[in-house]
């Protein structure tokens, strides 16, 4: 244990919410994701050794500990989970990826598929609530998902 | 597989995954088409999803009181030790206390003034000897010295210290010996209990039929009577 107390909640302050973010756009669920950044963070406390980067540290073992887990579920987890049946790249930058996928979103799909794509994707509706706020059918949904993914596959196919 | 299977297929893996039976997964794994769709979608929870505030400082304080319960950790583990070192203490003391072996015991003060004082008056009530006496004693000594030869060695360290071997014999003795005075306590009781009865008998004392069985039934061994 190297911080003081107040040392590490200065870390812990600047550190927690990149960590916390990058946590959950892997773990896809709250919970697991803050599990995951405590455990890092407890590590940290509990480390003997003198660390450089706290911040550097504390994404890094993030990125590996979420990255365990998802190799740990098994297949019907994955789905359930909605984590990659691709096992995961060391190499990739997931801030980039993570840009790159937002501004394909924002220049590709029409307004009514983004629309759709944020409810469901990023404030975490089913279908059928999608559905009520933007007053469609269900089927309606499903087919402005299926043309939004089908535009990004093409697009990322063609730029790989 | 039809579009309309595959629409199907992708709004049962986006909406309800927990719902896709293992045939249906197999089909998703299976199809390439299906697949970057799935892994689209998975590309888009990660980039989207992740755009939640988060609130650092309450979290801070949900995270504080783990950070105190752990730095604590340390003086557990010293209380942990002491614990165990005290159970170990405490577990020697039991089988010393069990299998009889203690320390020597130093005697006690009063016996050693009793001694000491008992020593000086024999000194001072020994007879005076004469010089005459002191130096025929002194020509004497050599020669007594050699007759009855060297004076034994002092018990060394090999003598004081008891081996296990010996250590267990000796228990087995004492144990034998505590069972034959227990019996012989036992034997002596039934012997006195026979005797009363056998007086009160030749003094025409009354005595139930009960006494006189009894009697009869714990007559002693004469064998173990004359070992007592």
């Amino acid at each position: 244990m190297q911080y003081s107390i107040t040392e590490f909640e200065t870390i812990y302050l600047r550190c927690f919410p990149p960590a916390m973010r990058l946590a959950i756009s892997l773990l896809h669920d709250e919970d697991d994701a803050r599990d995951a950044v405590q455990e890092v963070f407890l590590r940290l406390w509990e480390s003997d050794t003198g660390i450089e980067n706290p911040q550097a540290f504390v994404i890094r073992s993030v990125r590996n500990v979420c990255l365990n887990r998802i190799a740990a579920a098994d297949t019907r987890e994955r789905f359930r989970r909605r984590y990659s049946l691709d096992e995961p790249d060391d190499g990739v930058d997931i801030e980039a990826r993570h840009s790159e996928i937002r501004s394909a979103v924002q220049t590709l799909l029409t307004q009514r598929e983004r629309q759709v794509v944020d409810k469901i994707y990023a404030d975490g509706l089913s279908y059928k609530e999608t559905a009520a706020s933007l007053e469609v059918s269900v089927s309606m949904i499903n087919k402005s998902v299926v043309t939004a993914l089908k535009k990004l596959r093409t697009h990322f196919k063609t730029n790989k | 597989m039809t579009d309309e299977t595959k629409n199907s297929l992708v709004e049962k893996m986006i909406d309800c995954p927990e719902e896709l039976t293992s045939g249906e997964i197999m089909s998703i794994m299976e199809d390439d088409e299906l697949r970057q769709l799935y892994e689209i979608s998975v590309g888009l929870q990660d980039s989207l999803g992740c755009g939640r505030q988060v609130d650092a400082a309450k979290e801070w304080d949900a995270f504080r009181p783990r950070l105190r319960r752990r730095s604590r950790h340390p003086l557990l583990l010293i209380a942990g030790v002491a614990a165990a070192l005290a159970g170990i203490v405490i577990l020697v003391g039991i089988m010393a206390d069990t299998s009889g072996f203690r320390h020597q015991e130093l005697p006690l003060t009063d016996s050693l003034d009793k001694e000491e004082s008992v020593v000086e008056k024999n000194i001072a009530e020994a007879p005076v000897v004469s010089d005459t006496e002191v130096k025929r004693l002194e020509h004497l000594a050599p020669a007594v010295q050699k007759t009855t030869g060297a004076p034994p060695a002092p018990a060394g360290g090999d003598d004081t210290a008891i081996d296990i071997d010996e250590f267990m014999r000796i228990e087995q003795a004492r144990i034998d010996n505590d069972i034959a005075m227990a019996m012989a306590r036992v034997y002596e009781d039934e012997y006195y209990a026979y005797i009363s009865a056998a007086i009160a008998l030749a003094d025409c004392q009354l005595a139930s039929a009960e006494d006189v069985t009894a009697m009869f039934d714990n007559a002693p061994d004469i064998e173990i009577v004359t070992m007592l």
